[in-house]
């Protein structure tokens, strides 16, 4: 039987310790990286990796957001890490042809990693709707890039 | 309009429903699993699902395990086939897995819910559902979203109606509030394959291959509920596409 540690679950703030060291560990996203996504001092952060300093309750809802999207596209690659580590850092070129598909990613033309470090939470959401765009609804219908018109089961 | 005793249903304590996740809920401690149940995953969802809109709470179980499988292949099956159509730009997420595992969840209800609108495509008419589309399996429609948000208002509590990917008659059930307290679940891992049309093998070049669009096949990696026969080996899952 295929199970997950309790704290891929859990809401409290030391499974989201374990949650990003779960991260670094098997996704390779460093310090560097959660500091530029929270925008937060890098010895701050740090200490509240290790125990000895508070993270605000607005930075440890975005981690619990990223961590929510992380555990889909986990998912998404059929829990393989290796290729959700690829699809994090391989660049998405800009191209004429990924403007008309739907199923273009929106952090063209960097990669998913350096466009969480750069866009912070904002860029969540979009992430959690190109992950959509295959899974539900229609993204045929969509009338444009980056913003398909989705339905179905979540 | 008030809720109409010839369409309500209860949905009884104690008897089996089923839902299938990720494996990321699949935890050793059983506090986790009811999270299942909570209809956050619609409630999170930007595009909304076959009987709601985005941000709407819900959660949907189907009646059999058959039933179950069949929706959830038709989904695994059009994720891989959306997923093979962006290989050909200039970043794509890659070539998808053709197989997948998942966690099976037997629900069973501690206390009844009563009030449950149960269409058919008989009695749909009478609350203004257009039966062709609630049992066409190809897409989900506007009108479907629009019409739960008008049994919701009329009191009722949540919807039984064909599942529109059975090809076994099977029904969905669709709740409209948070479960995670009124219910007993455990987890059984699955596993999901594509197949390829006849002669019938698994689906495992998309370039030489054709799929099979009207079924797939699952199995039970170790046990399955009690009482569930089938599927403790590969087993073929027809569904409506």
């Amino acid at each position: 039987m295929r199970s997950v540690p309790d704290f891929f679950q859990d809401e409290s703030e030391d499974a989201l310790r374990s949650q990003v060291e779960w991260l670094q560990q098997h996704l390779g996203l460093g310090d560097s990286f959660f500091v530029g996504f929270l925008r937060e001092d890098a010895r701050v952060f740090a200490a509240w990796r290790s125990g000895s300093a508070l993270l605000g309750v607005d930075q440890q809802e975005i981690l619990r957001a990223w961590w929510r999207a992380a555990l889909h596209l986990l998912s998404f690659q059929n829990f393989d890490e290796i290729k959700v580590r690829s699809l994090l850092e391989r660049v998405a070129p800009a191209h004429p042809q990924s403007e008309r598909s739907p199923f273009s990613p929106p952090w063209v033309p960097s990669s998913l990693k350096e466009h969480l470090q750069t866009q912070g939470a904002e860029a969540i959401p979009e992430v959690e709707r190109w992950l959509e765009s295959f899974r539900f609804g229609d993204p045929y219908a969509s009338s444009g890039k980056g913003s398909p018109c989705l339905s179905t089961q979540p | 309009m008030p809720v109409n005793p010839a369409l309500a249903v209860t949905i009884p304590v104690g008897v089996p429903f089923y839902r299938i996740t990720a494996v990321s809920f699949h935890t050793p401690s059983l506090v986790h699993h009811k999270k299942v149940v909570n209809g956050m995953g619609a409630r999170k969802s930007h595009s909304g699902a076959r009987y709601n809109y985005g941000g709407v709470l819900t959660v949907y179980l189907a009646d059999s395990v058959a039933t179950c499988f069949a929706e959830k292949m038709f989904y695994f099956q059009r994720e891989i086939v959306r997923r093979l159509d962006a290989l050909h730009l200039p970043f794509s997420p890659g070539v998808p897995a053709f197989s997948g595992t998942f966690t099976l969840w037997e629900i069973r209800l501690k206390k009844s819910i009563p009030n449950i609108c149960h269409l058919t495509p008989a009695n749909a008419s009478i609350v203004g559902v257009f039966p062709s589309l609630m049992v066409n399996p190809s897409q989900d429609y506007e009108h479907l979203k629009e019409r739960r948000a008008f049994l919701e208002s009329s009191g009722y509590q949540g919807i039984r109606a064909p599942s529109s990917r059975s090809t076994a008659g099977g029904e969905i059930i669709v709740l409209f509030d948070d479960q995670s307290k009124n219910v007993d679940l455990d987890p059984y891992t699955v596993e999901l394959r594509l197949m390829t049309r006849p002669p019938v093998a698994p689906f495992s070049n998309h370039l030489i291959e054709v799929l099979d669009f009207t079924a797939g096949e699952a199995r039970f990696a170790c046990s399955g509920p009690p009482g569930v026969t089938g599927y403790a080996h590969w087993s073929r899952v027809a569904f409506n596409h």
